[in-house]
């Protein structure tokens, strides 16, 4: 009988969390003999900044209750093993697998949440909606219509989208090892906007990224103990601190451990990520002249959109914001990138020895095909970045076209020209690195290893 | 049954463990000694599964480890491993802990809460039983640890220095009789690295001193005696790890004086 009440006492400590809404109480009640004792030090020193308790109690208390959310969605999302290494070994240690529940509770959202987050949102909005003058249920009524219990519904609503949106990242992070998840759970958010936003396919969409997620993070949960790149228990890293510690290049771990060797991607896997990366980019652009089009159909006084986008009212505004953002989003990333990486790999060009600058003259190699490739891409990129936007800029081809041949371009030449990920691990180890070059007495101790590198 | 064939591995190039062949039979308990840095952790996370060696293999119970999913998952039941710094989670209490270790291993409600609890009295936790791990120091983390590989009541028990990390003089005393207890039955397979050969020489059925990824020797404390013809463990040990030992510290008071 004792054990059985243990039990129950283990069993609320794990799904009710009551230490934890016990302690937010406390922190809200603590708002109101701080709110007091400020009005009372304001009233003292004749300086009346406030005029009532509730210019204090309302934001502190916002405030408490968006980091208590925060902090509880962080929390349950933390109880799932492929957030923390640590719970992952520990699991694996212990010889987990997903016939049974993860020992420390589920890493689902219950109904149980459900009703604590819905609770929290619901007295969020409560005090803003004080605060600012019913501005929330105006907003509300403008996108859903009228509604009798509007705290009730957007708090219910904004649980949902919390949770998905907190899902929705630790499935992305879960599924960190298979494009096509990865894929899946990048396109799925784009639906929300695009091609037409509406409240209610919206909502759809929300649900639909809910399902798609927890699909994804259970399946990974089935799968990732046993999968190989977890099955050394994440070996990458361990080697990775042992070669940092040793000071010894990272190419000898390859040698070592055969399985870290991935397969690579396949054109039509790239191809579909650059195609997928413009539609994002449409997305936005969709975004804005949705706005656009409302700012042009309401008046200024019932217009949510216009009031949150004056600027779009403008239709020069408008098409100069696209230019912006078009801008802002493939010419300015591409250059930036590009700099940093031919800087990197220039300013190796001053201080290692076989393709020093001033060795070359002296050794008749001015140019060094193999590493001097790796300047091929940023060159490549930025240059047809540049006339595309100077075709554009003749007006010879539209904003979405540049956008669309810019992003699927620099996409490409990234993926088709600039070396693999092994490539140029082998070669900025193997010759860029001084100091880290591997002991030829330690070399040795390798000889029963069948050594395989495709020196590039 | 524990059997380590031909097991080599490496750290990027340089080699931790070489030609380990170690059986340890059912109900044996065995430790392994040997100066820092010579591969006693490395070999016992060979052992537990954590790391694939490079070369040779593991067989638990006449089961190859890593050999298949299924076979892993089969041994892993009734292997556990306690790693000489293990992760806790930080916001559940210890007893929590226990109640989760225990439930993975599938260990029965009932005896789960009574074990528990005599653990917890047994390394003087029992007040600390229900405040997060996070308020533990060093040496009730070390216990609590402790605690959650002996309740799951694994038949095979690997254990990275058990006896370092800031016991008390009464949890060594408590973790000494308990595997001494473990060494008398049958039905139970320890293999233990411990720095210090005092803590074991009593129980232990073999000690295995392993040196530059080398096992040196592998006998029971008396024929480890008898060989170096020493009169404790201790001086067996420096004997066979460290000739120099003796000569290195009268060279030192020589100096001083």
């Amino acid at each position: 009988m004792i054990n059985k009440l243990r039990t129950t006492r283990w069993w609320i400590n794990h799904h009710l969390y009551w230490k934890f809404l016990l302690g937010l109480a406390v922190l809200l009640a603590l708002t109101w003999p701080f709110a007091w004792g400020l009005i009372g030090l304001d009233q003292w020193t004749g300086e009346s900044e406030f005029n009532s308790a509730r210019e204090l109690l309302v934001p502190s208390q916002s405030l408490i209750l968006f980091i208590g959310i925060l902090t509880f969605l962080t929390f349950r999302i933390n109880k799932n093993p492929l957030v923390k290494q640590e719970h992952r070994d520990l699991l694996i240690r212990m010889g987990w697998h997903a016939d049974k529940p993860l020992p420390f509770g589920t890493c689902f959202f219950t109904f149980t949440d459900v009703i604590a987050i819905s609770g929290l949102f619901a007295l969020l909005y409560a005090r803003i909606d004080i605060q600012n003058n019913q501005t929330i249920t105006d907003a509300y009524t403008h996108l859903f219509g009228t509604a009798p219990d509007i705290i009730l519904w957007l708090s219910l609503l904004s649980c949902i989208i919390a949770m998905t949106f907190f899902q929705w990242m630790t499935a992305i992070l879960a599924a960190r090892r298979r494009v096509v998840h990865i894929l899946l759970l990048l396109t799925l958010p784009v639906l929300i906007v695009y091609p037409h936003f509406l409240p209610s396919l919206s909502l759809m969409a929300f649900v639909l990224i809910h399902l798609t997620s927890r699909w994804v993070i259970q399946n990974n949960l089935k799968h990732f103990v046993w999968e190989k790149p977890y099955y050394d228990v994440n070996p990458v890293k361990r080697l990775r601190d042992e070669a940092a510690k040793s000071k010894l290049i990272l190419a000898h771990f390859k040698r070592l451990a055969p399985r870290m060797t991935r397969k690579p991607t396949s054109l039509g896997i790239k191809l579909l990520v650059a195609l997928l990366v413009c539609w994002w980019c449409d997305g936005l652009i969709g975004i804005l002249e949705y706005m656009y089009k409302a700012a042009a159909t309401y008046s200024a006084e019932d217009n949510f959109s216009a009031n949150f986008l004056p600027a779009a009212r403008d239709p020069l505004v408008a098409e100069n914001m696209l230019w912006t953002i078009s801008f802002h989003i493939t010419v300015v990333p591409v250059f930036i990138l590009n700099v940093a990486l031919a800087s990197w790999y220039m300013a190796r060009f001053l201080v290692t020895g076989p393709i020093h600058i001033y060795a070359r003259p002296f050794n008749f190699h001015w140019h060094i095909r193999k590493f001097d490739a790796i300047l091929l891409t940023p060159i490549l990129s930025s240059g047809l970045c540049l006339t595309l936007f100077w075709l554009a800029n003749l007006q010879l081809i539209s904003p979405r076209c540049f956008l669309y041949l810019s992003i699927l371009g620099t996409l490409l030449i990234q993926w088709a020209v600039a070396p693999s990920a092994q490539s140029w691990f082998f070669t900025w180890n193997h010759s860029l690195f001084i100091g880290k070059q591997p002991d030829p007495r330690k070399q040795l101790n390798t000889q029963t290893i069948e050594i395989k590198i495709d020196a590039t | 049954m524990i059997e380590l064939i031909d097991i080599h591995h490496h750290y990027s190039v340089k080699p931790t463990l070489r030609d380990i062949n170690l059986t340890i039979p059912t109900g044996e308990l065995l430790c392994v000694m040997g100066p820092n840095g010579m591969g006693k952790s490395t070999l016992l996370s060979v052992a537990a599964g954590l790391f694939a060696p490079i070369k040779g293999q593991v067989v638990i119970d006449g089961m190859v480890r890593r050999s298949s999913i299924e076979t892993e998952k089969a041994i892993r039941k009734k292997v556990v491993y306690l790693p000489d710094s293990p992760w806790l989670p930080s916001s559940h209490t210890g007893r929590e802990f226990l109640f989760a270790v225990g439930r993975l291993y599938e260990v029965d409600e009932d005896r789960l809460f009574d074990h528990a609890d005599r653990l917890l009295d047994v390394f003087d936790l029992a007040g600390k039983a229900d405040s997060p791990m996070s308020s533990y120091s060093t040496g009730q983390k070390k216990k609590i640890g402790i605690c959650s590989a002996l309740i799951t009541d694994a038949p095979i028990m690997i254990l990275d220095e058990p006896f370092s990390g800031g016991l008390d003089s009464s949890a060594l005393l408590a973790l000494q009789q308990i595997l001494k207890h473990f060494a008398q039955r049958d039905d139970t397979t320890i293999l233990v690295a411990v720095p210090v050969p005092e803590l074991v020489e009593d129980f232990a059925d073999r000690i295995a001193i392993i040196q530059d990824g080398r096992i040196l020797a592998c006998d029971s404390s008396a024929n480890l005696m008898q060989q170096t013809q020493t009169q404790s463990l201790s001086l067996a040990l420096e004997t066979l790890i460290n000739p120099q030992g003796r000569h290195h510290i009268d060279r030192y008071f020589e100096a001083n004086a």
